[in-house]
């Protein structure tokens, strides 16, 4: 162990930085060291003299000598306060800045989802309302060909009227049975298959024109559900009337091809909007006189007592029961 | 040395509790700059300030130091400050104010006048060695305290102390050799 070292633990053990195993070392270095002892105690002497140093205290005061600075100093913050109380005043025009910028934030977002919501309605109404369009290839397929085939049943039957009515004349001596009804209907279907094509032809031709209109497009299939089933099933209604009214007059007679006609457009349209209903347009004229075969047969202008008399006959047993007298 | 539920009160704005604080603490305050500016005009001034900041600046201390050595942090900052602003004039009339004293002390009382020696010769050490010496013996600060309060290494707090300590010796002993010369 060297003095310098020794000198060295000598400081760290006035200032109690020295273990006591490096102490014992130290002390024992030191007894036998006459300059590490000398060393040794005046350094002792001076860190007690240091230590001795007198606790000198103010000689007044120092808090209240200060307490006019301190008090000046909570006036200048109170001041400071007063001007930071004043200057959100001044500020007020800035704050309503911030607040705008917040505003804009939740603005933005209250509008985007006002703005979804809305989109939302407007979505559903526009999906509400353009379901059938949208769905026309899918769904009414099936829905247009029984339209069609109503129209075509419908057609048929004014054809088959109006062919009955013609060719009436020369069947008038046909019974009202349902196999007379059958034939003439063949017949009638032989004529509405003459015609048909022609009209569907012409019809097609018509379609280029007819599908660049699409408001009559949109028309037609806008409600097929209800209209155009039912329209078919009301105009077949007026033609099924229409031979009672036809057979009081010639003109209805052409109002009921007019009306056939006007079907019949509805009925290209269809076949024009899909191809495929034309395929069903024809198994419907083929199965139409089947179909047909179930009404009654209107083979005359004579015709008109006769259904009248099955009307009658369908009304007198509809209340036959009832009544129980006819 | 402090409450801490004083100083709290004092954080808190408390007006009373920093005044208490100020005077629990305003002769530590005073004693570190009468060392470490060996003149009590000076010291008075340096210790009023410091207290002064202490008030003002109360909000910034933070409770994982300790309050002590914040509070020397504070003296010691303003002394230096001082003692590099007057060193000059101020040494020169301590020391041709002093000498005389001390000459007269000297012959009537041992003690006083190693005092006095002491007084003067940590008046010649440069000033962090004087800081760390004030701060150890007057204070009773230990290494950490000082490092934590001067923002010093803990070896380079040891190594002041030593240089100090062998500063003071080496002049002490020449001051004996004079006052037994003179």
């Amino acid at each position: 162990m060297k003095c310098p070292e020794v000198i060295e633990w000598m400081h760290r053990y006035l200032d109690n930085d020295l273990n006591e195993e490096n102490t014992t070392e130290m002390m024992e270095h030191i007894a036998h060291c006459p300059q590490c002892a000398e060393s040794f105690r005046m350094l002792k002497s001076l860190s007690h003299e240091l230590a001795e140093l007198p606790l000198v205290n103010p000689k007044y005061s120092l808090v209240d000598a200060i307490m006019p600075q301190l008090d000046a100093i909570d006036r200048a913050r109170l001041e400071k306060c007063a001007s930071k109380e004043r200057a959100p005043d001044e500020m007020v025009p800035v704050t309503p800045v911030i607040v705008p910028k917040r505003r804009l934030f939740a603005g933005t977002a209250a509008r985007t989802v006002i703005g979804a919501v809305a989109a939302m309605g407007i979505l559903g109404v526009a999906i509400y309302a353009y379901t059938p369009q949208e769905i026309d290839d899918a769904q009414m397929q099936e829905p247009v060909a029984k339209v069609s085939d109503k129209v075509a049943s419908a057609e048929q039957k004014t054809v088959d009227n109006t062919a009955s009515n013609n060719a009436g004349i020369s069947m008038a001596a046909t019974d009202t049975t349902h196999q007379d009804g059958i034939s003439s209907d063949s017949v009638a279907s032989s004529d509405m298959d003459q015609r048909t094509p022609d009209q569907t032809v012409e019809n097609e031709g018509d379609v280029p024109v007819k599908v660049d209109k699409p408001s009559e497009l949109a028309v037609a299939p806008k409600s097929p559900d209800p209209s155009s089933t039912k329209a078919p099933d009301d105009t077949a209604k007026q033609t099924k009337e229409d031979p009672l009214q036809s057979s009081q007059g010639a003109s209805d007679k052409s109002s009921a091809q007019d009306k056939s006609r006007t079907v019949e457009p509805v009925q290209g349209k269809a076949s024009s909007s899909n191809k495929e209903v034309v395929v069903p347009k024809d198994t419907s004229i083929s199965e139409a006189p089947k179909a047909l075969s179930v009404d009654p047969p209107l083979p005359s202008q004579d015709n008109l007592m006769t259904q009248i008399r099955s009307f009658g006959l369908d009304a007198s047993q509809s209340w036959e029961s009832p009544d129980g007298k006819m | 040395m402090v409450e801490l539920g004083l100083i709290r009160a004092a954080q808190s704005g408390d007006r009373d509790a920093l005044i208490t604080l100020l005077r629990d603490i305003e002769q530590h305050v005073y004693r570190t700059a009468y060392y470490i500016l060996n003149n009590e005009q000076d010291a008075l001034d340096a210790a009023q300030e410091s207290l002064i900041r202490i008030y003002t600046r109360i909000d910034s201390y933070e409770e994982k130091a300790k309050f002590k050595t914040w509070v020397q942090r504070i003296v010691t900052n303003i002394c230096i400050d001082k003692f590099r602003r007057n060193k000059p004039t101020v040494s020169m009339d301590e020391h041709e104010f002093v000498f005389p004293d001390k000459q007269d002390v000297e012959q009537l009382v041992l003690s006083s006048y190693m005092a006095e020696d002491i007084q003067e010769a940590i008046n010649q050490l440069p000033e962090h060695h004087r800081t760390v010496i004030v701060l150890r013996y007057i204070q009773d600060f230990s290494y950490n305290e000082i490092a934590d309060c001067l923002n010093l290494p803990l070896n380079t707090v040891k190594s002041y102390l030593f240089r100090a300590r062998q500063q003071l010796q080496s002049m002490l002993q020449e001051y004996q050799k004079g006052g037994v010369s003179g």
